[in-house]
Protein backbone atom coordinates (compact mmCIF):
# COMPACT_ATOMS: atom_id res chain seq x y z
CA UNK A 1 0.00 0.00 0.00
CA UNK A 2 2.88 2.07 0.63
CA UNK A 3 4.72 4.02 -1.45
CA UNK A 4 8.51 2.57 -1.96
CA UNK A 5 10.63 5.75 -2.94
CA UNK A 6 7.85 7.56 -3.98
CA UNK A 7 8.93 10.10 -6.12
CA UNK A 8 5.31 11.16 -7.23
CA UNK A 9 1.90 11.40 -5.93
CA UNK A 10 -0.09 8.26 -5.83
CA UNK A 11 -3.23 8.44 -7.41
CA UNK A 12 -6.58 6.45 -6.81
CA UNK A 13 -8.11 5.56 -10.61
CA UNK A 14 -10.58 7.83 -11.89
CA UNK A 15 -13.81 6.33 -10.99
CA UNK A 16 -14.27 9.23 -8.62
CA UNK A 17 -16.56 11.80 -10.24
CA UNK A 18 -14.79 15.16 -11.30
CA UNK A 19 -15.83 17.43 -9.01
CA UNK A 20 -14.16 21.19 -8.24
CA UNK A 21 -11.96 21.42 -5.18
CA UNK A 22 -14.84 23.84 -3.18
CA UNK A 23 -17.52 21.40 -3.72
CA UNK A 24 -15.76 18.42 -2.11
CA UNK A 25 -14.03 19.84 1.11
CA UNK A 26 -17.24 20.77 2.25
CA UNK A 27 -18.72 16.89 2.24
CA UNK A 28 -15.43 15.61 2.34
CA UNK A 29 -13.81 15.59 6.02
CA UNK A 30 -11.21 12.79 6.15
CA UNK A 31 -7.77 13.83 4.62
CA UNK A 32 -8.64 13.49 1.18
CA UNK A 33 -8.47 16.66 -0.91
CA UNK A 34 -9.96 16.22 -3.95
CA UNK A 35 -8.56 18.30 -6.91
CA UNK A 36 -9.72 17.44 -10.34
CA UNK A 37 -11.57 14.39 -8.66
CA UNK A 38 -8.89 12.54 -8.05
CA UNK A 39 -8.18 11.91 -4.05
CA UNK A 40 -4.99 12.33 -2.13
CA UNK A 41 -4.41 11.09 0.93
CA UNK A 42 -2.50 12.88 3.48
CA UNK A 43 -1.02 9.50 5.50
CA UNK A 44 -3.94 8.85 7.55
CA UNK A 45 -2.66 5.42 8.27
CA UNK A 46 -0.45 6.72 10.58
CA UNK A 47 2.39 8.52 7.62
CA UNK A 48 2.83 11.97 8.69
CA UNK A 49 4.63 12.51 5.59
CA UNK A 50 3.66 13.05 1.90
CA UNK A 51 4.94 13.55 -0.56
CA UNK A 52 3.73 15.90 -3.29
CA UNK A 53 6.06 16.16 -6.06
CA UNK A 54 9.39 14.68 -7.29
CA UNK A 55 12.58 16.75 -6.07
CA UNK A 56 13.62 16.65 -9.54
CA UNK A 57 10.52 17.91 -10.54
CA UNK A 58 9.52 21.75 -10.74
CA UNK A 59 7.16 20.99 -7.79
CA UNK A 60 4.24 21.62 -9.78
CA UNK A 61 1.35 19.63 -9.58
CA UNK A 62 0.92 19.01 -13.57
CA UNK A 63 4.02 17.07 -13.60
CA UNK A 64 2.31 14.01 -11.68
CA UNK A 65 -0.59 15.27 -12.84
CA UNK A 66 -0.64 15.14 -16.49
CA UNK A 67 1.19 12.15 -16.80
CA UNK A 68 -1.19 9.87 -15.54
CA UNK A 69 0.36 6.67 -15.95
CA UNK A 70 3.43 6.25 -13.68
CA UNK A 71 2.04 3.92 -11.03
CA UNK A 72 -0.79 6.36 -9.67
CA UNK A 73 -3.32 3.79 -9.72
CA UNK A 74 -3.34 2.88 -5.94
CA UNK A 75 -6.81 3.01 -4.66
CA UNK A 76 -7.67 5.03 -1.44
CA UNK A 77 -4.67 4.23 0.22
CA UNK A 78 -2.00 5.78 -1.13
CA UNK A 79 0.68 6.37 1.24
CA UNK A 80 3.56 8.25 0.70
CA UNK A 81 6.65 9.70 1.94
CA UNK A 82 7.98 13.23 2.17
CA UNK A 83 11.14 14.19 -0.13
CA UNK A 84 13.06 16.77 1.37
CA UNK A 85 11.18 19.21 -0.19
CA UNK A 86 11.70 22.42 1.89
CA UNK A 87 15.23 22.19 1.24
CA UNK A 88 14.39 22.22 -2.57
CA UNK A 89 11.41 24.95 -1.82
CA UNK A 90 13.65 27.53 -3.81
CA UNK A 91 12.87 30.78 -6.06
CA UNK A 92 13.45 29.26 -9.84
CA UNK A 93 11.22 31.94 -11.41
CA UNK A 94 14.23 33.47 -13.22
CA UNK A 95 14.45 29.93 -15.34
CA UNK A 96 10.86 29.59 -16.36
CA UNK A 97 10.51 33.06 -17.26
CA UNK A 98 10.65 33.62 -21.37
CA UNK A 99 12.35 37.15 -22.12
CA UNK A 100 9.38 39.27 -22.20
CA UNK A 101 8.52 39.04 -18.77
CA UNK A 102 9.40 40.83 -16.07
CA UNK A 103 8.79 40.31 -12.45
CA UNK A 104 7.71 43.52 -10.37
CA UNK A 105 7.54 44.38 -7.09
CA UNK A 106 3.49 44.85 -4.81
CA UNK A 107 4.30 47.99 -4.78
CA UNK A 108 5.45 48.81 -8.19
CA UNK A 109 2.26 46.89 -9.04
CA UNK A 110 0.09 49.08 -6.62
CA UNK A 111 1.08 52.07 -7.74
CA UNK A 112 0.28 50.89 -11.66
CA UNK A 113 -3.25 49.45 -11.10
CA UNK A 114 -3.73 52.32 -9.01
CA UNK A 115 -3.33 54.61 -11.46
CA UNK A 116 -5.11 52.48 -14.27
CA UNK A 117 -8.38 52.36 -11.61
CA UNK A 118 -8.09 56.08 -11.33
CA UNK A 119 -8.62 56.50 -15.17
CA UNK A 120 -11.15 53.91 -15.10
CA UNK A 121 -13.42 56.65 -12.75
CA UNK A 122 -13.58 58.47 -16.16
CA UNK A 123 -13.37 56.37 -18.51
CA UNK A 124 -16.65 54.24 -16.83
CA UNK A 125 -19.10 56.75 -18.24
CA UNK A 126 -18.22 54.41 -21.65
CA UNK A 127 -19.98 50.99 -21.02
CA UNK A 128 -18.10 49.48 -23.92
CA UNK A 129 -14.60 49.91 -21.77
CA UNK A 130 -14.29 46.89 -19.01
CA UNK A 131 -11.81 45.76 -16.33
CA UNK A 132 -10.79 41.55 -16.02
CA UNK A 133 -12.46 40.30 -13.08
CA UNK A 134 -9.29 40.11 -11.25
CA UNK A 135 -8.40 43.29 -11.27
CA UNK A 136 -10.13 43.96 -8.10
CA UNK A 137 -8.97 41.19 -5.90
CA UNK A 138 -5.04 41.98 -7.60
CA UNK A 139 -4.94 45.39 -6.98
CA UNK A 140 -6.65 45.00 -2.87
CA UNK A 141 -3.28 42.49 -2.70
CA UNK A 142 -1.01 44.56 -4.31
CA UNK A 143 -1.97 47.59 -1.69
CA UNK A 144 -2.34 45.18 1.43
CA UNK A 145 1.66 44.13 0.70
CA UNK A 146 2.99 47.17 -0.22
CA UNK A 147 5.04 48.45 2.76
CA UNK A 148 6.42 51.07 0.66
CA UNK A 149 5.56 54.65 -0.23
CA UNK A 150 8.40 55.11 -3.32
CA UNK A 151 8.49 51.74 -5.58
CA UNK A 152 11.36 53.64 -7.68
CA UNK A 153 13.74 54.16 -4.72
CA UNK A 154 12.95 50.52 -3.49
CA UNK A 155 14.32 49.15 -6.60
CA UNK A 156 16.98 51.51 -6.80
CA UNK A 157 18.27 50.48 -3.31
CA UNK A 158 17.90 46.49 -4.74
CA UNK A 159 19.21 47.43 -7.31
CA UNK A 160 22.47 47.17 -5.94
CA UNK A 161 22.08 43.95 -4.73
CA UNK A 162 22.13 42.82 -8.68
CA UNK A 163 25.85 42.54 -8.73
CA UNK A 164 26.12 39.99 -6.44
CA UNK A 165 24.18 38.20 -8.58
CA UNK A 166 20.92 38.47 -7.13
CA UNK A 167 17.92 37.92 -9.58
CA UNK A 168 15.05 40.30 -10.10
CA UNK A 169 12.29 37.83 -9.01
CA UNK A 170 14.31 37.39 -5.22
CA UNK A 171 14.70 41.50 -5.25
CA UNK A 172 10.91 41.28 -5.47
CA UNK A 173 10.16 38.85 -3.20
CA UNK A 174 12.62 40.45 -0.88
CA UNK A 175 10.77 43.61 -1.41
CA UNK A 176 7.17 42.01 -0.92
CA UNK A 177 8.30 40.59 2.46
CA UNK A 178 9.77 43.36 4.01
CA UNK A 179 12.44 41.66 5.96
CA UNK A 180 13.77 43.68 8.89
CA UNK A 181 17.00 41.40 9.96
CA UNK A 182 19.63 39.56 7.46
CA UNK A 183 18.50 36.17 8.96
CA UNK A 184 14.94 36.74 7.91
CA UNK A 185 15.91 37.14 4.15
CA UNK A 186 17.71 34.06 4.15
CA UNK A 187 14.78 32.13 5.67
CA UNK A 188 12.26 33.63 3.74
CA UNK A 189 15.11 33.48 0.09
CA UNK A 190 15.96 30.13 0.41
CA UNK A 191 17.48 30.36 -3.14
CA UNK A 192 20.10 33.28 -1.65
CA UNK A 193 21.34 30.75 1.23
CA UNK A 194 24.56 30.04 -1.20
CA UNK A 195 25.47 33.56 -1.52
CA UNK A 196 25.38 34.19 2.10
CA UNK A 197 29.02 34.69 2.65
CA UNK A 198 28.93 37.16 -0.35
CA UNK A 199 25.94 39.02 0.37
CA UNK A 200 25.26 39.20 4.41
CA UNK A 201 27.07 42.69 4.18
CA UNK A 202 25.50 44.28 1.23
CA UNK A 203 21.88 43.00 2.03
CA UNK A 204 22.33 44.84 5.92
CA UNK A 205 22.96 48.36 4.41
CA UNK A 206 20.12 47.14 1.61
CA UNK A 207 17.49 46.41 4.35
CA UNK A 208 18.50 49.89 6.77
CA UNK A 209 18.30 51.94 3.35
CA UNK A 210 14.60 50.16 2.95
CA UNK A 211 13.52 51.04 6.51
CA UNK A 212 13.85 54.10 5.93
CA UNK A 213 11.48 53.71 2.94
CA UNK A 214 8.46 52.49 4.75
CA UNK A 215 5.31 53.53 5.12
CA UNK A 216 4.53 54.22 9.05
CA UNK A 217 1.61 52.48 8.89
CA UNK B 1 4.03 37.62 -7.79
CA UNK B 2 3.05 40.17 -10.19
CA UNK B 3 4.33 40.43 -13.94
CA UNK B 4 4.93 43.05 -16.55
CA UNK B 5 4.15 40.72 -19.71
CA UNK B 6 4.67 42.26 -23.34
CA UNK B 7 2.87 40.01 -25.84
CA UNK B 8 1.49 39.81 -29.17
CA UNK B 9 -2.22 40.05 -29.75
CA UNK B 10 -4.20 39.66 -32.54
CA UNK B 11 -7.40 42.54 -32.67
CA UNK B 12 -10.25 41.49 -35.03
CA UNK B 13 -12.42 44.44 -35.85
CA UNK B 14 -15.81 44.01 -37.88
CA UNK B 15 -16.24 45.45 -40.78
CA UNK B 16 -18.94 47.67 -39.27
CA UNK B 17 -16.31 49.69 -37.12
CA UNK B 18 -14.42 50.42 -40.18
CA UNK B 19 -16.64 53.55 -41.82
CA UNK B 20 -15.23 56.79 -42.50
CA UNK B 21 -14.51 57.39 -39.22
CA UNK B 22 -11.10 56.69 -39.44
CA UNK B 23 -9.67 58.58 -36.38
CA UNK B 24 -11.67 56.37 -34.48
CA UNK B 25 -9.22 53.12 -35.18
CA UNK B 26 -7.04 53.15 -32.87
CA UNK B 27 -9.89 53.46 -30.19
CA UNK B 28 -12.03 50.76 -31.42
CA UNK B 29 -8.78 48.52 -31.71
CA UNK B 30 -8.04 49.44 -28.20
CA UNK B 31 -11.29 49.11 -26.49
CA UNK B 32 -11.29 45.52 -28.57
CA UNK B 33 -8.32 44.65 -26.92
CA UNK B 34 -9.55 45.20 -23.33
CA UNK B 35 -12.31 43.23 -23.75
CA UNK B 36 -10.99 40.27 -25.07
CA UNK B 37 -7.98 40.86 -22.27
CA UNK B 38 -10.54 41.22 -20.01
CA UNK B 39 -12.61 38.06 -20.85
CA UNK B 40 -9.84 35.50 -20.67
CA UNK B 41 -9.38 35.42 -17.04
CA UNK B 42 -6.34 33.75 -16.74
CA UNK B 43 -3.66 31.47 -18.80
CA UNK B 44 -1.28 28.58 -17.58
CA UNK B 45 1.94 30.63 -18.53
CA UNK B 46 1.45 34.49 -17.84
CA UNK B 47 -1.49 33.80 -15.02
CA UNK B 48 -4.24 35.91 -13.69
CA UNK B 49 -4.73 38.78 -16.12
CA UNK B 50 -5.08 42.18 -14.23
CA UNK B 51 -4.72 45.32 -16.69
CA UNK B 52 -3.46 46.28 -19.80
CA UNK B 53 -0.73 49.24 -19.48
CA UNK B 54 0.52 50.32 -22.82
CA UNK B 55 -0.07 49.67 -26.61
CA UNK B 56 3.08 49.52 -27.71
CA UNK B 57 2.53 48.72 -31.81
CA UNK B 58 -0.18 48.39 -34.32
CA UNK B 59 0.83 45.93 -37.00
CA UNK B 60 -0.70 46.65 -40.39
CA UNK B 61 -4.30 44.94 -40.69
CA UNK B 62 -5.28 42.09 -42.77
CA UNK B 63 -8.35 42.19 -44.49
CA UNK B 64 -9.92 38.53 -43.69
CA UNK B 65 -11.95 36.90 -46.43
CA UNK B 66 -14.74 35.58 -45.64
CA UNK B 67 -15.98 37.76 -43.28
CA UNK B 68 -14.53 41.57 -44.71
CA UNK B 69 -12.75 41.88 -40.43
CA UNK B 70 -9.85 43.04 -40.41
CA UNK B 71 -7.30 41.94 -38.32
CA UNK B 72 -5.02 43.82 -36.60
CA UNK B 73 -1.57 42.21 -35.15
CA UNK B 74 -0.80 44.57 -32.19
CA UNK B 75 2.00 44.28 -29.18
CA UNK B 76 1.13 45.66 -25.86
CA UNK B 77 2.19 45.30 -22.15
CA UNK B 78 -0.13 44.68 -19.40
CA UNK B 79 0.38 43.18 -15.99
CA UNK B 80 -0.59 39.74 -14.54
CA UNK B 81 -1.11 37.93 -10.97
CA UNK B 82 1.30 34.54 -11.19
CA UNK B 83 1.92 32.19 -7.86
CA UNK B 84 5.85 30.80 -8.27
CA UNK B 85 7.13 27.94 -6.41
CA UNK B 86 9.29 29.11 -3.13
CA UNK B 87 7.87 32.22 -3.53
CA UNK B 88 6.87 33.75 -0.21
CA UNK B 89 2.66 35.56 -0.30
CA UNK B 90 0.00 36.33 2.46
CA UNK B 91 -3.29 34.79 2.05
CA UNK B 92 -6.63 35.35 4.09
CA UNK B 93 -7.91 32.21 5.86
CA UNK B 94 -11.59 31.63 4.41
CA UNK B 95 -12.39 28.00 5.39
CA UNK B 96 -11.26 25.61 7.75
CA UNK B 97 -11.68 21.64 7.97
CA UNK B 98 -9.97 19.21 10.53
CA UNK B 99 -6.95 18.68 8.11
CA UNK B 100 -6.21 21.80 6.83
CA UNK B 101 -7.20 25.24 6.11
CA UNK B 102 -8.38 27.61 2.73
CA UNK B 103 -6.70 30.65 2.17
CA UNK B 104 -7.31 32.93 -0.93
CA UNK B 105 -4.20 35.55 -2.27
CA UNK B 106 -5.05 37.90 -4.98
CA UNK B 107 -6.88 36.63 -7.59
CA UNK B 108 -6.38 32.80 -6.44
CA UNK B 109 -9.44 31.32 -4.66
CA UNK B 110 -7.91 27.78 -3.73
CA UNK B 111 -4.67 27.52 -2.05
CA UNK B 112 -5.02 25.08 0.53
CA UNK B 113 -2.56 24.55 3.68
CA UNK B 114 -2.84 20.76 4.69
CA UNK B 115 -2.46 20.18 9.11
CA UNK B 116 0.72 18.23 8.14
CA UNK B 117 2.46 22.08 6.42
CA UNK B 118 1.68 23.93 9.66
CA UNK B 119 4.12 22.77 12.02
CA UNK B 120 3.12 22.12 15.74
CA UNK B 121 -1.01 23.81 14.83
CA UNK B 122 -3.15 21.83 16.28
CA UNK B 123 -6.94 21.66 15.45
CA UNK B 124 -9.15 22.98 17.93
CA UNK B 125 -12.75 21.82 17.36
CA UNK B 126 -15.81 23.43 17.94
CA UNK B 127 -18.68 25.61 16.89
CA UNK B 128 -15.98 27.15 14.15
CA UNK B 129 -12.76 25.23 14.47
CA UNK B 130 -9.32 26.79 14.17
CA UNK B 131 -5.80 25.66 14.67
CA UNK B 132 -3.53 27.36 17.33
CA UNK B 133 -0.42 26.07 18.68
CA UNK B 134 1.37 26.58 21.89
CA UNK B 135 1.86 29.64 21.93
CA UNK B 136 -1.70 30.51 21.13
CA UNK B 137 -1.09 31.68 17.58
CA UNK B 138 -4.00 31.41 15.80
CA UNK B 139 -5.24 30.50 12.04
CA UNK B 140 -8.71 30.86 12.35
CA UNK B 141 -11.21 32.51 9.61
CA UNK B 142 -10.00 36.30 8.42
CA UNK B 143 -6.70 35.41 9.77
CA UNK B 144 -3.45 36.75 7.36
CA UNK B 145 -0.95 33.86 7.17
CA UNK B 146 2.26 34.34 5.30
CA UNK B 147 3.76 31.01 3.63
CA UNK B 148 5.51 29.84 1.13
CA UNK B 149 4.48 27.89 -2.13
CA UNK B 150 4.64 24.53 -2.47
CA UNK B 151 3.22 23.85 -6.04
CA UNK B 152 0.62 25.35 -7.96
CA UNK B 153 -1.48 23.51 -10.49
CA UNK B 154 -3.31 25.29 -13.69
CA UNK B 155 -6.98 23.83 -13.93
CA UNK B 156 -7.63 24.41 -17.73
CA UNK B 157 -11.59 24.01 -17.14
CA UNK B 158 -11.98 26.34 -14.65
CA UNK B 159 -9.54 28.77 -16.55
CA UNK B 160 -7.94 29.28 -12.50
CA UNK B 161 -5.03 28.20 -10.43
CA UNK B 162 -4.96 25.84 -7.37
CA UNK B 163 -1.71 25.99 -5.56
CA UNK B 164 -0.40 23.47 -2.10
CA UNK B 165 0.96 25.99 0.49
CA UNK B 166 3.26 25.29 3.56
CA UNK B 167 4.17 27.09 6.79
CA UNK B 168 7.59 24.99 7.37
CA UNK B 169 10.52 27.66 7.92
CA UNK B 170 11.04 30.60 10.42
CA UNK B 171 8.90 33.74 9.55
CA UNK B 172 5.74 32.36 8.29
CA UNK B 173 2.51 31.71 10.03
CA UNK B 174 0.06 34.50 10.91
CA UNK B 175 0.92 37.99 10.62
CA UNK B 176 -0.37 40.59 12.78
Amino acid sequence: MSEKGGRMFSLPTKTTPKSSLKSTAGKDDNSAKSKRGRKVQFGTEGSPDVNFSSPKSDGKFATPFGKGGKGEKIANGGKTHVAKESQSLELRVEQELPENIKCLMDCEAATILEGIQDQMVILSSDPTIKLPESFGSGLQYAKTGSYYTNPQSVRKVLQSLTKYGVSNSEICVIANTCPETVDEVFALVRSLEAKRSKITGPLKDVLDELAKLKTST
Amino acid sequence: MFLKVQMPWNVIIPADSLDAKGLMLKKAIVIRLMDEFACKKATKDLGYFMAVTTLESIGEGRVRQNSGDVLFPVVFSGITFKMYRGEILQGVVHKILKHGVFLRCGPVQNIYLSHIKMPDYQYVPGENGIFMNDKHSKIDKDVIVRFIVIGTKWMEAEREFQALVSLEGDYLGPVS
